[in-house]
């Protein structure tokens, strides 16, 4: 029962990393930017959801496709800000720009919303009791909101033409390029992809967070712990990534002594550098 | 000739005497027609993450120091009027020594205020070294007082003392509801301030009567601790205790409200009780919270309601709402104390006028506690502790007996 009652915690909670790990995977390995706001735009997604929630009464999901315009329009600014003055000065250049994002959208926050940690508890989507653990359905949302998010980019990126170009940019830029393949335009459209992707992944899982202000940091962290672990623009490997970390965090937590839980997840990242490195170019 | 050798002699002992005049200026009531002061220096966050707790520490004492003026100022001193200046830390630690210099080099005669206990302990590094006593106002930190300065103070319960509340006030919670197994579940912020907590709590519970069955520590910034909760809840355990950070308090009661089926009967966390009420409301009811004093609570001493309504009139803020700008006053009345058994500003005679202070009621004691007053250590004799419980999704206090509304309710999110 407690085995059970861990797995599930894992799988639910990975599956909100495996979701933000989708974008920051596409941002990076296809938009070649290290985004350091990715993190802050998950915290504005969930602080969009809460006051779709809190201050308008209605369940953030029913303001799901206006929230994805709004990201995706800001997700294209972002990218020309990247284009425009980033990559001017370098990857060093790019990497100060969402630094300096990620700070200015954590202070908005906290100017916006208050210091204070806040949730939404008039959200109600009904639950399933599972191995004694009541699951909320907002969280059976989100896990089958990232299933199908993960595979609808792999499809997109195999199949359509589209997707190729951008797999052809995620490999190599230059000959991309040789082949007519627009490559600013394909790294606009994967850091605006990975923005948006980011906000709604916010909003998907407002309803059962607790939102803070720095909440976008510590998303940040995870999302590079699920490009190693999956590999850079593998968006079905940062599916599997992210649910990998949040069982073993989950089965750490649960069963070995809590230097463990500190440990567990970082020595899967070094075996998996040590077993299985990827080169990431930007 | 004559006129030089006359002139020189007096303009030396002119300037001697404005020197002198100068130095006493703050002190000597033979200072002649001069109004006499006693410069506070609040040394504490203005700005930053924190900066919103200096304001509320000044309002205190703005009040507090309004009132003494108002009736006479310090009467020991010749009327000496009390007069405060900002130093502003920045929610920096770094800004601890350098704005204590700054603050020694303003002339102040005391430093109060503080809520980052490293700025705290850098700062009082600093007025230590040049005889300034430091009341520091908000910062918890055991060794702020256990380094054994004779002329620094805490006003806050430190790590252990607040450790030992949490012990009376579980035990007081689990007599009252009958409970016979005191198994626990416990969950410790892998921090200083978690794990000095948890050093302190199990120091309190050397002789009983919690059976901690389960433990589990966390890093700061987990984002997701349904894994810590599922642990904390393994075999059933009748009282959960986490020793953490608010956000944590949040956190755990959000999960067990929406997505755990908890059997304990007792749980305690660190959180606001108005963000809890709010953002949970009855889903956290028998949830245990620490909590400032309010005009709600039953046996509060009249001088409480009095302060309340003088602070609402003064600043339109509820004292209930702010119970470091409490203590910013209470301190400043300690201080008046002390003045007025000092007959001096000189940093070694209100230190040790200090260490015998004994703040009634009628003298500015605000809390239920009979009088106020520090250890040799510097540290609060009793430092006031006030526990509320969410019932019917409100606060409502609970402990001390004293100023209890209600009795303890089981937990039942």
């Amino acid at each position: 029962m407690y085995l059970e009652q861990l797995l599930l915690v894992g799988v639910l909670g990975g599956a909100v990393l495996s979701l933000v790990g989708v974008g920051f995977t596409l941002v990076i390995g296809v938009g070649k930017v290290a985004n350091f706001a990715h993190g802050a735009f998950v915290a504005v997604g969930m602080y969009l959801g809460y006051w779709i929630g809190h201050t308008l009464g209605l369940n953030p999901y029913v303001l799901f496709v206006p929230a994805l315009l709004v990201f995706t329009l800001i997700g294209w600014g972002i990218a020309e800000l990247f284009e425009w003055r980033g990559r001017k000065v370098g990857a060093i250049g790019e990497l100060l720009v969402g630094l300096a994002l990620l700070l200015l959208i954590n202070g908005l926050l906290s100017v916006g919303f208050g210091p204070n940690p806040v949730t939404l508890s008039n959200v109600e989507m009904g639950s399933v009791s599972v191995a004694g653990t009541r699951i909320p359905g907002s969280e059976i949302y989100a896990a089958v909101f990232t299933l199908v998010v993960g595979a609808g980019i792999y499809v997109f990126l195999r199949g359509s033409r589209w997707g190729r170009a951008l797999r052809a940019v995620a490999e190599n830029p230059q000959s991309a390029a040789l082949y007519g393949v627009r490559v600013p335009i394909a790294q606009r459209v994967a850091v605006t992809g990975s923005i948006a992707l980011a906000g709604i992944a916010g909003l998907v899982i407002s309803p059962f967070s607790v939102l803070t202000p720095d909440v976008g940091t510590n998303f940040l962290i995870t999302a590079f712990a699920v490009i190693v672990i999956g590999g850079v623009g593998n968006t079905v490997g940062a599916v599997f990534a992210g649910l990998l970390i949040g069982v073993v965090d989950s089965l750490a937590i649960g069963y070995l002594s809590t230097v463990w839980t500190t440990l567990g997840p970082l020595l899967i990242i070094l075996a998996f550098l040590l077993i299985r490195p990827v080169p990431v170019e930007i | 000739m004559n006129r030089r050798r006359v002139t020189i002699p007096m303009v030396l002992l002119a300037a001697g005497s404005l020197a002198l005049a100068a130095c006493g200026s703050s002190s000597s009531p033979a200072a002649g027609t001069q109004t006499k002061t006693v410069v506070i220096g609040l040394v504490t966050d203005f700005s930053g993450p924190q900066g919103v707790l200096g304001t509320m520490e000044f309002q205190g004492d703005e009040l507090a120091i309004d009132q003494i003026n108002a009736a006479g100022g310090i009467k020991s001193l010749g009327g000496a009027k009390l007069v405060i200046k900002k130093f502003d830390t920045q929610t920096d630690p770094t800004q601890g020594a350098l704005q204590a210099t700054k603050a020694i080099a303003a002339g102040v005669n005391v430093i109060l205020g503080g809520e980052v206990s490293d700025t705290v302990i850098a700062g009082t590094n600093v007025s230590h070294r040049a005889g300034i006593p430091w009341l520091s106002t908000g910062a918890e930190a055991a060794e702020i007082t256990s380094r054994g300065l004779n002329d620094v103070f805490q006003m806050t319960s430190t790590t252990n003392q607040v450790a030992k509340q949490y012990h009376d006030v579980l035990a007081y919670v689990a007599g009252k509801l009958g409970i016979t197994s005191n198994t626990m579940g416990l969950s410790v912020s892998d921090t200083t301030y978690g794990n000095q907590l948890d050093t302190g709590f199990s120091l309190a519970n050397t002789s009983g009567p919690f059976q901690v069955v389960n433990k589990v520590s966390y890093p700061l910034g987990t984002a997701d601790l349904s894994p810590i909760a599922a642990r904390m809840l393994l075999n059933h355990p009748a009282v959960l205790l986490n020793e953490g950070y608010p956000t944590d308090g949040v956190s755990l009661a959000q999960l067990f409200a929406t997505k755990f089926h908890p059997t304990a009967k007792i749980f305690y966390a660190t959180a606001q009780a108005t963000v809890i009420a709010s953002q949970l409301g009855s889903k956290a009811n028998g949830m245990l919270l620490s909590a400032g004093p309010s005009t709600a609570f039953k046996g509060m001493p009249a001088s409480y309601l009095a302060a309340a309504k003088a602070f609402q009139s003064k600043v339109g803020i509820s004292l209930d709402q702010q119970s470091l700008s409490t203590i910013a006053y209470v301190q400043t009345m300690m201080l008046r104390q002390a003045l007025e058994m000092a007959g001096s500003t000189k940093g070694s005679a209100i230190a040790a006028a200090l260490h015998k202070v004994h703040l009634t009621h009628a003298e500015g004691n605000l809390y239920p506690v009979a009088t106020m007053s520090f250890a040799p250590n510097g540290s609060l004799v009793t430092p006031p502790e006030f526990y509320v419980q969410i019932q019917h999704g409100q606060p409502v206090g609970i402990f001390p007996a004293s100023v209890a509304q209600a009795s303890p309710i089981p937990y039942s999110p």
